[in-house]
């Protein structure tokens, strides 16, 4: 995971799919950090070879979480496989997906403009 | 004499497991030896799968893998001897290349699982842990009748099982059939399969889904029959594939309603990665339909 300012970014590697319990791992990912308080997501997705009904459920799921906490999560970069499931869903339709870095984390900025924003970014990729 | 009251003791020392690795060349080989490394596994490494043969006959192995690259004459032979010899070793098979019937042979002699080059690394690394972690294996799949055209089986309800049925169908690269339709049929199948575990089977591991996969000239069909007792698909208002074209996300407010975890995208996906899904009339078996598009090298 890296930060971007108060943008949290979690690069996703491999796959997500129950039967390999990685969307389990995300899952659990995702609730630390909304209990911790963060409330702008980006999940990129650029290294994600495949994602199934599980992972697709648990990003829905902190999507509709966060968003009720007057937060945001967005998509980064889909590609091959996991764009089509995505697309199959016409989730991108509901959840904004950017296919530049520079660009999703300015669109956070944007809606959330009456707060300041910190545009410093961690230099290594937090565990 | 040993006193026992009073007595301090020191934990018993776990046994050291030790896995045989036939060699599969430097980059499998290193990713094998970080796995077990982390594992705490020794490893053994022998040439080929004919000295594996007499390594196994000679000690005792908690898994096998055999390799990909050294063949020795009739590979499925020496597999079938492994397993004579040591029949609860879990065995993973490497085969460079897709044969006809070889995952077919592999389920019958129990395997635990079956790769087919080129492999995927994440997936091979994924089912070395589940061979290591695995508490339990045998018996988790009965082939109850098969040709490389027509395979009918039995599976346990519950995840583990799934998964190396789904490693199974991935290990069966068929070359008459696009890679996008195989990686779609497997999809679907994930779905479906653990749709029918975890709704029919409730994942448990005394139920048993019933399986069949057809390879037909121009199609492959899979069917699965849950012990469940079924469901009406017009019924299901929690599930994506009723949500209205502009409201997608409309079923998850259905979920919470009633008090169900996040979910319900398997029966959609799975729908959009076949050209038929079709339900018996009690809704605890259903019918997936491919059309395979002949290769441009296959058409006439």
């Amino acid at each position: 995971m890296r930060e971007c300012g108060d943008v949290s970014i979690l690069d996703l590697l491999g796959r997500s799919t129950i039967d390999a319990g990685e969307s389990e791992l995300l899952s659990k990912h995702l609730r630390d950090l909304t209990a911790t308080g963060k409330r702008k997501l980006l999940l990129n997705l650029v290294n994600l070879s495949h994602i199934d009904s599980s992972g697709v459920s648990i990003i829905v799921e902190m999507y509709v979480s966060v968003k009720r906490s007057d937060g945001e999560l967005k998509l980064l970069s889909p590609r091959g496989r996991v764009l089509d499931v995505l697309r199959v869903f016409r989730l991108l339709d509901v959840i904004p997906s950017f296919e530049d870095e520079t660009n999703a984390l300015a669109s956070f900025q944007r809606e959330f403009a009456p707060r300041r924003a910190d545009h410093r970014c961690s230099q290594e990729p937090r565990n | 004499m040993t006193r026992c009251g009073g007595a301090s003791f020191a934990p018993s020392p776990v046994p050291q497991r030790i896995a045989l690795v036939v060699d599969s060349g430097t980059e499998i080989n290193e990713l094998l030896d970080g796995v077990f490394a982390s594992e705490n596994w020794s490893v053994q490494r022998v040439h080929d799968n004919c000295t594996a043969l007499t390594t196994v006959t000679a000690n005792s192995f908690d898994l096998i893998i055999t390799g990909s690259k050294n063949r020795c004459t009739e590979d499925l032979e020496v597999v079938h001897k492994i397993r004579a010899a040591r029949p609860h070793a879990r065995l993973i098979i490497l085969a460079d290349k897709f044969t006809p019937g070889d995952v077919l042979d592999a389920m019958r002699q129990g395997a635990f699982s079956y790769f087919s080059g080129p492999f995927e690394h994440a997936a091979l690394v994924d089912m070395v842990r589940q061979a290591i972690d695995s508490p339990c294996w045998d018996d988790g799949i009965e082939i109850l009748s098969g040709t490389p055209a027509w395979v009918r089986l039995a599976a346990r309800c519950d995840v583990e099982t799934a998964n190396r049925l789904i490693q199974f169908l991935h290990g069966a690269k068929d070359p008459s059939i696009p890679e996008a339709d195989r990686e779609a049929v497997v999809s679907a199948f994930r779905e479906i399969l653990l749709n029918a575990m975890e709704h029919g089977g409730h994942f448990d591991p005394s139920h048993y889904v019933e399986i069949s996969f057809i390879r037909a000239s121009r199609a492959v069909a899979l069917r699965v029959k849950d012990p469940g007792q079924g469901f009406l698909l017009e019924e299901l208002r929690h599930a994506a594939i009723n949500s209205p074209a502009g409201d997608p996300l409309s079923h998850f407010a259905v979920r919470e309603e009633q008090g169900l975890r996040p979910g319900g995208f398997g029966l959609l996906l799975a729908k959009k990665q076949v050209d038929d899904l079709i339900y018996n009339e009690k809704g605890n078996e259903v019918l997936l339909i491919k059309y395979i598009n002949p290769l441009p090298s296959q058409a006439v």
